[in-house]
């Protein structure tokens, strides 16, 4: 029987070796973002989906008057954030970014922008 | 019969060939911007939010653009379509999932990661460039088939992974998306298992389109069902923003002297390690590529000049943010297989893409995401390469000796599965190399190589023994020049009697270098002695590789062991 295993693996050779590359890739593929999943959020429960930041991955940017819409979406292209609030009242828009990003040096980086007049953490944040 | 000596083609005029060249030029631009645009997906995978993945397919396409464009006006044989490849561009991906990861990079966003990995690229480009100036392409042929091979699987295995974590993603908040990745891989292996019954019938399908379909069945699954439940945000298509070339170009001085202010020696490090690795990994595939179109096309290629366009060019993309640019073997043997000879097949095809991109933009804007999802793991597990597929089929059989086929298995298994489980390409690479090294501390380690040149034939007499890293500079060479300087040369004949140990790299080298001869009209035989281990070897991965031999005057007499005999004849 194993002898008949053997020849039949070796005829569906391309067979075996697509299975075993889909099944390794999907395992991997799998434990990684079910590892995701379960990674501990800054302070609250990690949740499902595309809009799983917690309330300290957020930034209320100041833009400067001479930014134009251009200039706006390249800048959060490039962090991948998305507004979630404002303008407030002080032209501030409140922007999530993703969980993985560094709050405090991406902060320290957009300070430094051209198309940035003020950063502030968001304010449940600053005590930590 | 003496077999008839072939010379190279000559480059007809372009009036004649225009529109043969453009047919093929369309059939490319259709199979192949897929592939373009699936590519460039992955290399940017990792980065955060959901632009990065139509600035990635802008990247993958532009790539090719000046991919193709540059190696059509100077490269050293026609036609090389060449663009991203599959393995140098999961490398660049698993670059930039490494670069993010370190929060002083990823706290600057995409300008310092995308610096950082056009970095790698043109460590990647100084490579070939040193690999052509010391005329040393051969180096990356030193290196062992099945490290290569499980380079190649750990590589898939990568790309597989980073896809399934999208896909997982999706699916959770999104069911139909399983629907959308199985109606793109059915339209894959239904159109490649078409191409296999319309062969057997007779005719001839282009194979390369599958990953077309694959895009198409995957986009129309996608609208079809779009209209019963909404996907998540991130789930959606391409959209335009991420086509804005300012994602890539945009203060790219200012970009370039910031990313230098941000190294280390730790990150510089890795960026070094990983440029080495594409280069070599891109030279070994565009020296594959070229070696296909000498045999195909019986024209003589310069692998060294080729080798020093793709530095040039892949310099000019480590300029502006791209990705390297490969030879690519399935594309141009899809562009000989359409009816392209001359450069104006890589030509119109770049024109066909650029505007594709600078016009169409808005239709790729509609593609979704997980479609390109779906071209990019079909594109993963056609990476299989043929030997990985032979080194399996010898495993399950009962091929003696044993020992060969567990060495190349055993080398071929770490490297795939440190690739894996550590999702670092360089480290399975590594790994590989110092298992090669290991067969060298034993003898016999050298190979006495014997040369007769006679009026129409050349001797090569064989002994000690014959291990991958040795076979290109000290056989293929050498005989190449030989057969160029003697063209009455009709046949070469290898006497491998005296060889005491083989390798399933020398055997592979050995082979494909047989099919260049016979491409040239040159006949190749070989005098074996069946019963010692390394002539049993050869003779079997000979016999499962090419043709069948003929044998001739073969004197099995076990009394005469030592004496001249045994000859097997291969016409």
């Amino acid at each position: 029987m194993l002898t008949q295993l053997s020849d039949f693996l070796s005829r569906r050779s391309a067979f075996v070796l697509v299975f075993v590359l889909l099944e390794a890739g999907m395992l991997a593929g799998f434990l990684k973002g079910v590892g995701q999943l379960h990674a501990p959020a800054a302070g609250l429960a990690a949740t499902r989906g595309a809009g799983s930041a917690s309330a300290c991955s957020t930034l209320a940017l100041t833009f400067r008057r001479t930014a134009t819409e251009r200039d706006i979406t390249l800048l959060l292209t490039q962090y991948g954030a998305t507004i979630v609030y404002g303008p407030d009242e002080n032209s501030a828009y409140l922007v999530r970014l993703s969980d993985s990003q560094p709050l405090a040096e991406t902060a320290a980086a957009l300070r430094e922008s051209a198309v940035i007049d003020d950063v502030r953490l968001q304010t449940a944040c600053r005590t930590h | 019969m003496r077999p008839p000596i072939a010379s190279p083609r000559q480059a007809p005029p372009l009036a004649t060939r225009l529109m043969p060249e453009l047919l093929a030029a369309i059939l490319l631009s259709v199979a192949s911007c897929a592939e373009y645009i699936g590519l460039g997906t992955q290399a940017t995978s990792s980065l955060p939010g959901s632009q990065a993945v139509a600035l990635g397919a802008m990247m993958g396409v532009l790539t090719a653009v000046v991919g193709l464009i540059g190696i059509a006006l100077g490269g050293s044989i026609q036609p090389l379509i060449s663009g991203p490849r599959v393995a140098a561009t999961v490398l660049f991906s698993n670059l930039l999932a490494t670069l993010a990861a370190q929060p002083r990079l990823a706290a600057h966003g995409l300008p310092a990661l995308l610096g950082c990995a056009a970095l790698a690229v043109a460590v990647a480009a100084i490579t070939q460039l040193l690999l052509a100036a010391f005329k040393a392409g051969t180096l990356a042929r030193m290196v062992p088939a099945p490290v290569f091979s499980g380079l190649l699987f750990g590589a898939a295995a990568l790309a597989i992974e980073s896809q399934v974590q999208t896909v997982t993603h999706c699916a959770l908040e999104w069911p139909p998306t399983l629907v959308v990745i199985a109606a793109g891989l059915a339209a894959h292996f239904g159109w490649v298992y078409g191409v296999g019954f319309a062969a057997r019938r007779g005719y001839s399908l282009p194979k390369g389109l599958s990953l077309f379909w694959t895009l198409l069945a995957g986009s129309a699954a996608y609208y079809a069902v779009l209209g019963f439940t909404p996907p998540a945000a991130d789930c959606r298509t391409l959209g335009i923003s991420g086509f804005d070339p300012g994602g890539i170009g945009s203060g790219a001085v200012e970009r370039w002297t910031h990313t230098f202010s941000l190294l280390d020696g730790a990150i510089l490090a890795q960026i070094g390690v990983y440029g080495a690795l594409i280069g070599v990994l891109a030279s070994l595939d565009t020296l594959i590529a070229i070696a296909n179109i000498e045999s195909s096309t019986h024209a003589r290629a310069k692998p060294n000049r080729d080798l020093l366009m793709h530095g040039v060019l892949n310099l000019l993309c480590a300029g502006a943010g791209l990705l390297p640019v490969v030879g690519s073997l399935t594309r141009t043997n899809m562009a000989l297989a359409a009816g392209a000879r001359t450069r104006w097949t890589a030509i119109l095809h770049a024109l066909l893409t650029l505007a594709l991109i600078l016009f169409c933009s808005r239709l790729l804007s509609y593609v979704p995401k997980l479609a390109a999802a779906g071209v990019m793991i079909a594109m993963a597990l056609d990476m299989l390469d043929d030997w990985s597929k032979l080194i399996t089929r010898l495993t399950f059989s009962d091929m003696q000796p044993r020992q060969v086929v567990a060495a190349a298995m055993w080398l071929f298994v770490t490297v795939a599965l440190v690739t894996i489980v550590t999702g670092e390409p360089s480290d399975g690479f590594a790994a590989g190399c110092a298992l090669g090294v290991l067969p060298l501390l034993w003898p016999p380690r050298g190979l006495e190589v014997r040369i007769e040149v006679h009026p129409a034939r050349i001797d090569v007499g064989l002994g000690g023994a014959l291990l991958g890293h040795v076979v290109d500079r000290k056989v293929c060479e050498p005989l190449l020049a030989r057969v160029v300087a003697e063209p009455g040369c009709t046949a070469i004949e290898f006497d491998l009697r005296a060889l005491q140990r083989v390798d399933l790299s020398a055997c592979k080298a050995l082979i494909q270098f047989e099919a260049l001869l016979r491409a040239r009209g040159v006949a190749v035989l070989y005098r074996l002695k069946p019963d010692s281990p390394a002539g049993a070897t050869f003779a079997a991965i000979r016999g499962d590789q090419a043709p069948p031999a003929s044998f001739a005057d073969v004197d099995v007499d076990a009394g005469n062991a030592g004496q001249p005999g045994n000859i097997l004849h291969m016409n």
